[in-house]
C-alpha cells in the first residue's frame, strides 16, 4: 500500500488522532490541533475540552503558515528571518507564525497541507505536531479516548457526514463550538468549498452567542446591519439558517454548504439521530 | 486451553537483535547483569542492518551531519574505535575512500567548506566534533588528471574531486552477528523467533510478551529498528516521531567491482535521491539511493528506482556496462526525524515517564555509529541512578554463536 497525495478529511482526521494519541501518551498539555490543505483553508480541527480556548486559531494560524509558506516555522524562526519575524507580518497581520509546532504535510514530495498544534511549550508543540506528520505515514488508525465534549463532537460531526452521504446532498462544513462559542470541533468534509467553514463556525458561534439558532436571532435583536465581526476574536454574527444551539455540554452545531435552507434540515436531523 | 507461557527473568531486555541491539547487548555484557536479547527473526540483523549501503562514515561523511546532533556526536566518535573493533571481533573492514566529484564552481565552493571543516574538527581541540590524532588522514583536493589516476573509468565531465581517504565499508549483518557472538561468549542470551507483541508494566518490572515467553526484565532497550515506535508504544514509552525513508539499493557483480575503487557520489540538485557508487567489502558495487517517504509494508522495488540507480552509475562512469551486470536490487527502510526539515537526528534517551525504558533510533548511518552506541546507553542509565559494575572477566574477543 503507499499513500495517496491528496489531503483528504480522513487523513487530517488520522493526523489529529495521531497527535492527540502522542500528547495523551506523554502527559502533555490538551490543545488545539488543526491540519490545513495547500491554501491554508481549514480541513480539520479538534480542541480537547481542557485545552485553552485561544488555542484554537493559534493552531489554525500555525498549520497556515505551514501550509502558504511550505515550511515549518522551526525554518522560518531560525534560518529564514532569524529574529527579524515580525517584517512577515506587516503584510500578515500577525498570521503568520514562527512558534514552532507548525509543519508542512509532504507527500511524494510535495507539501499538501499543514499540520498546527497550540497548547504546550514550542518543544512540546513540535513535537506534537511531528508525531502528527508520522501519523500520516501510520496504516493503523490511531485509538484515542477523549473527554466528553470532544467525543460527542465527534459524533455529531460523523452523523452530519451520514445524513449529507445517505442524501446525496452536497459536502458541508461543520463546526461545533463550546458554550462560549470556541469551536471544539471543524470538519471540512471533501469537496467542500473552503468559504463554507467560515460560514459554518459564524453559524454555530451565532447559536452559541445567544442561545438560539443562528437565524432565530434577529427575533430577539432585530435585523442588525452593522455587528462585531472580528476573525481575530473569535466575535462572528451570521443569522442565516444552519445554526443549531445545543447547551449542553457543547454549545452548539453550524453546518454550511447547501441552501441556508437544506444545512438547517441537514443540522436538525442529524441532531434528530442521535437524540440530542 | 490458552498456552501456558514461559516465564524468563532478566536483568535487561534488548528487543531486536540488529546492528543497534547486538552492539549494545555486547557493551552491556562487560558488566554484571543477566542480558536477554529478543529478536522476531531467526538470525541476527536481517532487516535494516541487511539492506543498506554498507558504507562506514570515517571522515567527510560524518562531518557533513549537523552539529550538535548525536547523530554528528556518535558517529565522529566512532571513527577512532572501527579499526580497533575489526581487529578485536575479526570482520573485514575495507577501507575505500570517497570521491566527491565537482562539476562546477559551486560544487567547488561546497566542497571547500567541508575541506575546512575537516581540518578543523581534526586539529582544534576546542571543535565539537574533534577527530582524535592519528584516526584521520587529511582530505584532498584531486584535479582531473589525478581524479582519473584514482578512477580510470570516470566520466569526463567532472573537472576533480575532494577525496577522503578514510571513507570504509563491511557487511553490516557480519559486524552484527560479531557483535553479537561476543555477547553471547560473555553470557548474553538470545531469542529467535521471538515477536514481543504485548507490554505490561507489573510492579516497577516490565513484562514482555511473545506467543512462547513472557520476558519479566527490571530495563528494556527498544531497539526494534523501524518497529521501534510500535514497540515503544506498547509502552507509553514513544516520546519521539519518525517517518520511514525506503530507499532502493542497486547491486551489480563483481566483474564491473573491479573497475571501480572508490565511493563516487555527486550532490543531489533539486532531487532527494542520494547519487552514488561504491564497492562493497565483497568486491561488488551498490549504486543509489532512491529514497521516497511511505508506508514501512510497501516494500516493492519500483521500476523508477532502479532506472535512478542505473542512471546514477552511467553518469559517474559512461563507459560501463551496468545494466549486463545487475546481480540484485532491494529497497530497505530507515527511520527519519524531523523529516520536513531533514534535521534528522539519532534518538537515545529514557522516556521522561517511563523510567528504565530506553529508546535507540538510528536511522541513516546507524551501523557506522554502532561502536558508541552501548556507551551512549550504559551514560544515560547511569545518569538514571541504574548502577553498572564490570566484570572482572570480559573478554572481548571471543565469540561464540548465537543459534542454539
Ligand atoms: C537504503 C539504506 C542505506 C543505508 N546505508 C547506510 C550506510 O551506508 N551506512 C550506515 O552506517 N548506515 C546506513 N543505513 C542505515 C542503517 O542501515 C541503519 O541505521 C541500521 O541498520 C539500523 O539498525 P537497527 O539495529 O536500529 O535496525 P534493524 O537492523 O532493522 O534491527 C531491528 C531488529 O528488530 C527486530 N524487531 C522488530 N520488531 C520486533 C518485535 N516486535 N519483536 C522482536 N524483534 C523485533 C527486527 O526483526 C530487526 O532485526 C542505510 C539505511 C538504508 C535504509
Amino acid at each position: 500500500m503507499s499513500l495517496n497525495n491528496t489531503l483528504n478529511l480522513n487523513l487530517a482526521r488520522k493526523i489529529i488522532n495521531a497527535m492527540i494519541s502522542f500528547s495523551m501518551d506523554n502527559n502533555m498539555l490538551p490543545g488545539s490541533y488543526a491540519v490545513t490543505d495547500s491554501g491554508g483553508h481549514v480541513v480539520a480541527l479538534e480542541r480537547r475540552d481542557s485545552a485553552l480556548p485561544a488555542t484554537v486559531d493559534l493552531a489554525i494560524d500555525k498549520a497556515w503558515t505551514a501550509s502558504v509558506m511550505k515550511l515549518s516555522a522551526k525554518v522560518l524562526d531560525q534560518v529564514i528571518t532569524r529574529g527579524e519575524g515580525w517584517r512577515l507580518n506587516v503584510k500578515y497581520h500577525g498570521r503568520m507564525t514562527l512558534i514552532h509546532g507548525a509543519i508542512p504535510l509532504i507527500i511524494q514530495g510535495e507539501v499538501v497541507g499543514g499540520i498546527g498544534h497550540s497548547g504546550e511549550s514550542i518543544e512540546g508543540d513540535e513535537k506534537i505536531a511531528q508525531a502528527g506528520f508520522a501519523g500520516a505515514y501510520r496504516e493503523e488508525e490511531f485509538e484515542t479516548n477523549v473527554e466528553k465534549g470532544l467525543e460527542i463532537s465527534r459524533s455529531i460531526a460523523e452523523s452530519v457526514i451520514n445524513y449529507v452521504n445517505s442524501n446525496k446532498l452536497k459536502p458541508v462544513a461543520i463546526t461545533i463550538t463550546d458554550v462560549n462559542g470556541w469551536p471544539l470541533l471543524i470538519y471540512r468534509m471533501d469537496g467542500t468549498p473552503y468559504g463554507f467553514v467560515e460560514i459554518s463556525r459564524s453559524r454555530a458561534w451565532t447559536s452559541s452567542a445567544f442561545k438560539l439558532n443562528s437565524h432565530e436571532v434577529t427575533k430577539i435583536v432585530g435585523e442588525i446591519i452593522e455587528c462585531p465581526n472580528g476573525e481575530d476574536s473569535n466575535e462572528r454574527f451570521n443569522t442565516s439558517q444552519g445554526g443549531i444551539y445545543i447547551g449542553n455540554i457543547i454549545g452548539s452545531l453550524g453546518v454550511a454548504g447547501n441552501s441556508p435552507e437544506e444545512d438547517y434540515k441537514i443540522a436538525t436531523n442529524s441532531l434528530k439521530s442521535l437524540n440530542i | 486451553m490458552p498456552k501456558v507461557l514461559e516465564t524468563i527473568n532478566t536483568d535487561i531486555s534488548i528487543i531486536g537483535a540488529g546492528i543497534a541491539g547486538s552492539a549494545i547487548a555486547r557493551e552491556l555484557s562487560k558488566y554484571d547483569l543477566s542480558i536477554t536479547v529478543i529478536e522476531q527473526k531467526n538470525d541476527i540483523g536481517l532487516e535494516g542492518t541487511t539492506t543498506n549501503h554498507a558504507l562506514v562514515c570515517q571522515g567527510a561523511d560524518s562531518l557533513t551531519f549537523r552539529p550538535g546532533t548525536l547523530h554528528a556526536e556518535l558517529n565522529i566518535k566512532s571513527i577512532p574505535l572501527w579499526p580497533k573493533l575489526a581487529e578485536e571481533l575479526n570482520f573485514k573492514f575495507r577501507r575505500i575512500g570517497g570521491l566527491w566529484l565537482i562539476r562546477d564552481n559551486s560544487d567547488f565552493k561546497k566542497f571547500q567548506k567541508m575541506y575546512s571543516r575537516a581540518f578543523k574538527s581534526s586539529l582544534d581541540p576546542k571543535s565539537p566534533l574533534l577527530i582524535p590524532e592519528g584516526s584521520f588522514i587529511p582530505l584532498k583536493f584531486l584535479n582531473k588528471k589525478e581524479l582519473k589516476n584514482e578512477e580510470p573509468e570516470i566520466s569526463d565531465e567532472f573537472f576533480g574531486a575532494l577525496y577522503d581517504p578514510n571513507l570504509a565499508t563491511v557487511n553490516p549483518p557480519e559486524v552484527a552477528k560479531a557483535y553479537a557472538e561476543n555477547a553471547k561468549a560473555n553470557g548474553t542470551e538470545f531469542l529467535f523467533n521471538t515477536k514481543i507483541n504485548n507490554i505490561k508494566r507489573v510492579s516497577g518490572k516490565f513484562e514482555l510478551y511473545s506467543d512462547k515467553y513472557i520476558i519479566k526484565t527490571d530495563i528494556v532497550i527498544n531497539a526494534s529498528g523501524i518497529e521501534a515506535d510500535k514497540i515503544a508504544e506498547l509502552a507509553k514509552a514513544r516520546d519521539f516521531s519518525y517517518v520511514p525513508f525506503k530507499g532502493t539499493i542497486v547491486e551489480f557483480d563483481d566483474e564491473l567491482g573491479k573497475m571501480i575503487n572508490h565511493e563516487t557520489l555527486i550532490l543531489p540538485r533539486g532531487s532527494p535521491h542520494m547519487q552514488l557508487i561504491s564497492p562493497t567489502y565483497d568486491g561488488k558495487l551498490r549504486a543509489g539511493i532512491y529514497l521516497e517517504m511511505t508506508f514501512r509494508s510497501n516494500k516493492e522495488i519500483k521500476d523508477y528506482a532502479i532506472k535512478h540507480a542505473i542512471n546514477v552509475s552511467k553518469t559517474l562512469y559512461p563507459g560501463l556496462p551496468f545494466e549486463n551486470h545487475i546481480l540484485k536490487s532491494f529497497t530497505g527502510f530507515m527511520a527519519m526525524t524531523n523529516p520536513d526539515t531533514g534535521w534528522h537526528d539519532f534518538v537515545i534517551g529514557i522516556p521522561e515517564f517511563v523510567p528504565n525504558w530506553v529508546n535507540v533510533i538510528l536511522g541513516p548511518a546507524g551501523v557506522s555509529a554502532s561502536p558508541m552506541l552501548g556507551k551512549k546507553v550504559v551514560e544515560i542509565l547511569s545518569k538514571s541512578g541504574v548502577r553498572f559494575e564490570e566484570k572482572k572477566n570480559y573478554q572481548p574477543s571471543i565469540r561464540k554463536g548465537v543459534i542454539s
